[in-house]
């Protein structure tokens, strides 16, 4: 069979495909039914709002973008960070690990409101919202990876003399990447649900707000709008994500598709 | 062996009443009572029938494990474990996915505190030697199995140990790359000055390269008998041919299987 080497081949042109004639689809049920507006806006009713309202949309958008990219950074850099901890100090591990798990049977639509008493309004409690769904994925995952090293690897080094930092650090840390990125794009599709959740539940300011305050005020077409925008950026930070992993892992991609041993 | 002039023997490699026992659901012994001295500068081979503990001597030998009773010691290292004294090649080649070839022979070194730039230099020189030329940037995956067996040697050797263990490492390749790598490393160790301790289940491969082979016996493997190997060297890959080669290749088949059914010796049947 021979190897997909690009990113994008054939399969786009069928998603693209598919998505016209479903939103044609869509046009056409609304036109013959005569569906209202404010009950169900047609693709042509989503795109006039986009162009009129650009400029609130750009602002709520920036908003929800803030919440994202900051409370990723900190689920990141603390995912990581813990998730060295844990396997690297086996007793802390014993003691962390389990917290971080419980942290995740709290559902954070419980924890949103709870935020808004002890830290107050504004963009805070949206980004703590954003790590505490984020972290998760890449701890779990990085754990994970960290501890994937074959044994047998880990006796080779030892052989040739390695300390058990410098297995950590050349051997386990390299192997985790993979696992790592992995938890990234789940947690980075997570960020963008946890700041719509973070903006539900008190916010006058981003896109899930404006999903919310839309819909009584009847301005359907908008709160598609902005749902639509929620996707891109979704989509769009997932497929960041996988371009940063072809980028730093160049080994990874291409070891899964070549194969020049007949034995292996 | 002799080479004319008067050599001291030295003793490198001491095993006294090796036995090493797991303790799985029911304590399985798998080597029992290794006696062997091991000669500086000599290539010993050991080969027995599958599950004689011979990789578990080896792990032994590598300070991976410690024996249950009997002792092992190291003329050079007398009172330390030999754990990171001693290379050790396993069967496997395992070399880094994420490194290129060049960086993965170089591990060693960097492990020892050599920086990068001369660690690098001096594996690259011995590229040529190993095959490997031209191929210094290529990752594992994108290199042949030989290739890599190649680099996963180069890498053993620049560790610059005395004593090397290689644990069956030709045993995951095809007999034909199998055969070009021991021709090529009866040549190379013309050169080095180690001592080679190697695991095989090829016998030809034992008699080829060695200078004495020790036959183990079935679980729990003990040394049933050591041949020492009666070719000159310098040697060359076409004494496998010779009548004496046969012979002596009958003589092992008949030690290592002439105590069980259905097996490939004379003896039986």
């Amino acid at each position: 069979m021979k190897p997909r080497t690009r990113l994008f081949d054939f399969s786009i042109i069928w998603l693209s495909l598919i998505g016209l004639t479903l939103i044609a689809l869509w046009e056409g049920l609304v036109f013959a039914f005569d569906i209202p507006q404010w009950k169900l806006p047609a693709p042509s009713d989503i795109g006039v709002e986009l162009l009129h309202s650009k400029n609130l949309l750009i602002f709520h958008t920036w908003v929800t973008l803030q919440e994202i990219i900051i409370g990723f950074s900190v689920a990141l850099s603390t995912g990581v960070f813990l998730a060295i901890l844990i396997s690297y100090y086996r007793a802390v591990g014993r003691l962390v690990y389990p917290i971080v798990i419980a942290s995740q049977t709290i559902p954070i639509i419980v924890i949103a409101p709870l935020l808004l008493i002890w830290v107050g309004y504004g963009l805070t409690p949206k980004i703590i919202v954003v790590t505490l769904v984020a972290f998760f994925p890449i701890v779990v995952n990085t754990v994970d990876g960290l501890r994937s090293v074959d044994l047998e690897m880990i006796n080779l080094m030892r052989t040739l003399g390695a300390t058990r930092w410098q297995i950590f650090t050349k051997i386990q840390i390299p192997s985790s990447l993979p696992f790592l990125f992995s938890g990234m794009k789940v947690g980075a599709t997570l960020s963008v649900i946890g700041a719509v959740i973070g903006e539900w539940v008190g916010s006058n300011a981003g896109l899930g707000y404006l999903t919310r305050m839309s819909v009584p005020l009847f301005l359907t077409s908008r709160s598609f709008a902005a749902v639509l925008i929620l996707s891109v950026l979704g989509v769009g930070i997932f497929l960041l994500a996988s371009l940063l992993e072809r980028a730093l892992l160049p080994w990874h991609h291409r070891n899964n598709k070549m194969n020049l041993d007949s034995k292996d | 062996m002799g080479t004319g002039s008067c050599n001291i023997v030295t003793e490198t490699l001491t095993l006294s009443g090796v036995s090493k026992t797991f303790d799985a659901r029911s304590p399985l012994r798998v080597i029992q009572d290794i006696d062997l001295s091991i000669r500086e500068g000599e290539f010993v081979s050991l080969i027995g029938p599958s599950g004689c503990g011979k990789s578990t001597l080896l792990a032994i030998l590598a300070g991976l494990l410690e024996p249950t009773s009997g002792t092992v010691r190291s003329a050079d290292h007398p009172d330390k474990t030999l754990l990171g004294k001693i290379a050790y090649m396993p069967q496997k080649d395992l070399l880094l996915p994420w490194r290129s070839l060049l960086d993965n022979t170089i591990i060693g070194m960097e492990f020892g505190g050599w920086d990068r730039s001369t660690s690098r230099a001096r594996a690259l020189r011995l590229f040529p030697t190993f095959g490997l030329a031209g191929f210094e940037d290529y990752y594992p995956a994108h290199v042949s199995g030989g290739m890599r067996q190649r680099a996963a040697f180069l890498r053993t050797l620049l560790t610059d140990r005395s004593i090397l263990l290689l644990d069956e490492p030709f045993g995951a390749l095809d007999a034909l790359t199998r055969a070009n790598l021991q021709a090529w490393l009866l040549n190379l160790w013309e050169s080095l000055e180690t001592t080679i301790v190697l695991v095989t289940h090829d016998i030809e491969e034992a008699l080829l390269l060695s200078d004495r082979i020790c036959v183990m016996t079935e679980r729990p493997g003990r040394i049933k008998e050591i041949i020492t190997v009666p070719w000159d060297r310098p040697r060359t890959f076409s004494i496998v041919t010779a009548p004496e080669f046969t012979a002596l290749r009958r003589t092992l088949l008949n030690s290592l299987y002439a105590d069980q059914p259905f097996s490939p010796s004379e003896d039986s049947r």
